[in-house]
């Protein structure tokens, strides 16, 4: 590794070593939402060197964000929010490929942004966004940490973890009331970056692959008496039928793109939850070995389709991204709601890191 | 029988209060007659939609409450 003198704090660690860092090197994460929570989010997962951030969010620095958006400075008023991020990052830390997005999470851009990623962060600020993140996220089998305020209390959960319960398992949908945000009831400046650390240190323990994850459990935190409550959920079949449903159309409305990067396929390579699929002949180089890639040559694939579940998530590479293509249309054509190609192929990855 | 009430988020604005003990006549008394009883007391809590969690569990379904449970009303917060 370049840069190992950087993290040799956290190396140091039994739990982490070198193996862990590569695997923070390779991960992807979206952080969606840049603004009370999604700073210390960014911030920390940057400085641990997590190799690819994406951050969603079309609002601009205001001068009321100051007091608890650590991220920005007075000179910022004014700019978009990812831009003075980005900026931000590439000073703590130039290992970090950072992706911005300055628009808001909506019904029509999520099944786009959201590809690239293996875990998304909710950083945001009303309900409806988080039951949208929720459907991609069980639709797309991705891990979603969730993390919401009200004054001086916070509430963390992961959802959707190895099969784990989802936000609706935990607040099924109803024709909710409106529910207040800190333009309405105020917020304590450090209360969103407790939070914000907290739910960095679960997408540091999922992408580690150590420790408990907090699946199935909500913590409730009160800044006030400071106390933590945890209360337990479970799998709820009727609202995680809900979520897939919502999900799928958001998959299928629009015109998708159903590439994924180059940066991207190696995180994805070491994240069992995804099947990669080999599509060239045994003779071609470079070999990529890791336990979810499976080769199959392309004149074999269509005899092959049954071997897959239509809503698992699959990814397929060959050369150059044109026999890869090829393999898309007909997974798409046979009802394969999950599915994206290496764009222009393995020859376009910089292998030295796999 | 007396159990113990949490109130999280709005909800313990509209309590004005974290916690609470309450004492229930009758011994056969479920979370639906619980919420009946404080919708009564605390007509804000109409406007709010929350869960409910019996002994640090949440349950969807009405169970039996017994005496010393500790009951939990949270709702989703919004802030970010």
């Amino acid at each position: 590794m370049e840069n190992s003198k950087r993290y040799s704090r956290q190396m140091a660690l039994p739990e982490i070593g070198n193996l862990g860092q590569q695997k923070l090197l390779n991960a992807n994460v979206l952080v969606i939402g840049a603004g009370g929570l999604g700073c210390p989010v960014v911030q920390m997962l940057a400085a641990s060197g997590v190799g690819t951030l994406g951050i969603v969010d079309g609002d601009v620095v205001d001068e009321t964000n100051l007091h608890r958006q650590l991220l920005y400075t007075t000179d910022d008023c004014g700019k978009n929010k990812v831009d003075v991020a980005a900026n931000a990052i590439q000073k703590t830390n130039s290992d970090v490929k950072v992706n911005i997005y300055p628009e808001f999470i909506s019904e029509s851009n999520i099944a786009t942004i959201v590809k690239d990623y293996e875990i998304l962060v909710d950083c945001t600020d009303t309900i409806a966004t988080r039951y949208l993140i929720n459907d991609i996220s069980v639709q797309l089998g991705k891990p979603m940490i969730y993390a919401s305020i009200h004054k001086f209390e916070g509430q963390i959960s992961v959802f959707n973890y190895q099969n784990g319960p989802t936000y609706r398992c935990l607040f099924p949908e109803k024709n909710s009331h409106e529910v207040p945000n800190c333009v309405t009831t105020g917020v304590l400046g450090v209360l969103p970056n407790t939070l914000g650390m907290l739910q960095a240190t679960e997408v540091m323990k999922i992408i580690l692959g150590i420790g408990e994850v907090l699946s199935g459990k909500l913590l409730i935190y009160n800044a006030l008496n400071m106390s933590f409550n945890e209360l337990e959920f479970s799998r709820n079949e009727e609202q995680i039928n809900i979520g897939t449903k919502n999900g799928k159309q958001l998959v299928n409305s629009k015109m998708q793109n159903h590439e994924v990067s180059k940066e991207s396929f190696l995180g994805f390579c070491s994240n069992e939850n995804y099947t990669i699929i080999d599509l060239r002949e045994v003779h071609e180089i470079p070999k990529l070995n890791h336990k979810n890639i499976i080769n199959i040559s392309f004149l074999e694939i269509e005899k092959h389709l049954n071997k897959f579940n239509k809503d698992q998530p699959i990814i397929l590479f060959c050369q150059s991204g044109i026999r890869s293509k090829k393999a898309l249309d007909l997974f798409l054509e046979n009802g394969f709601t999950n599915i994206t190609h290496l764009q222009k192929g393995i020859q376009n990855v910089q292998l030295e890191v796999i | 029988m007396t159990i113990t009430l949490k109130y999280f988020g709005l909800l313990a604005d509209i309590t004005n209060t974290n916690e609470e003990l309450f004492s229930l006549e009758k011994s056969d008394y479920t979370t639906t007659d619980l919420m009946q009883q404080l919708h009564e007391k605390y007509t804000g809590l109409q406007n709010v939609s929350f869960v409910i969690a019996v002994n640090k569990s949440i349950t969807s379904t009405e169970m039996n409450l017994n005496n010393n449970d500790t009951i939990a009303l949270l709702p989703p917060f919004a802030g970010g």
